[in-house]
């Protein structure tokens, strides 16, 4: 598991900012972020404030969900997956305003034991309103007791 | 349980930066943030919370001060439906089972 990823995106997401307090999503490109994005997903909070959607995803946190990601709510992402477990702290994120990182260990459906990293950073539109969610995550399975 | 409040020093008062709990990643942002000029100052705060005692406390573990004035104004942007820029990217992909 690469801790990296939670402090690379951080900082892009930072540099970005700049001297305000959120970014937009309008500044992020991925195709800036090649060894970022594919850990990346995108969260809608404007009108889903209570229950964020999934609207963007790379290819490799995507290829960690039984079924696709696009469109669902947060909610329906169970604590026992990699995405639930990334979006877990989601409400938190919107009521503080400012970003969140965590790491633990999660149980799989499988009894396979997960440690994770995760992050979630406010994105905004108008530079006030929280409009959305960067999140960023990794994994790795923890082998033996 | 542990976690790490980061604060940044903006006019004279501490505000909230970011949360972490994962005392490395804390430490390390607080660097990056301490080598940025236009930071006044940062500071990391390790809160610990006892379940059964129900005992929160909190120590300032990391106080990085600069002299001079963060300059800057904020900027405002005005970008909407800016999420539809990454939808296009999005792809489905099948199941991985963590290795």
């Amino acid at each position: 598991m690469e801790r990296r990823l939670v402090l690379r995106l951080r900082t892009h997401w930072r540099a970005i900012c700049g001297e305000r307090d959120y970014s937009s999503f309008a500044e992020v490109d991925p195709a800036a972020m090649p060894n970022m994005w594919g850990s990346c997903f995108a969260l809608e909070v404007i009108g889903h404030e209570e229950d964020p959607f999934f609207r963007a995803a790379g290819d490799e946190i995507v290829t960690y969900v039984p079924s696709p990601l696009i469109g669902t709510p947060v909610s329906a992402w169970t604590p026992d997956t990699l995405i639930g477990v990334a979006v877990s702290h989601a409400r938190d994120v919107l009521r503080k305003g400012v970003p969140m990182s965590h790491g633990d260990e999660f149980m799989k459906i499988d009894g396979t034991r997960v440690l994770y990293l995760s992050i979630l950073l406010p994105m905004s539109d108008d530079g006030e309103t929280i409009s959305g969610l960067l999140g960023a995550a990794n994994c790795r399975a923890v082998l033996g007791d | 349980m542990r976690s790490y409040e980061i604060q940044l020093l903006k006019g004279g008062i501490w505000e909230v930066d970011s949360y972490f709990d994962d005392r490395d990643s804390a430490m390390s942002d607080a660097d990056q943030l301490a080598a940025d000029l236009r930071v006044q100052g940062v500071r990391v705060l390790e809160e610990k919370y006892d379940k059964e005692s129900n005992i929160a406390t909190c120590d300032v573990i990391y106080t990085r001060k600069r002299n001079e004035s963060a300059p800057g104004d904020r900027r405002k942007g005005t970008q909407q439906t800016a999420l539809d820029r990454l939808l296009p990217l999005t792809r489905h992909g099948a199941r991985r089972d963590v290795k």
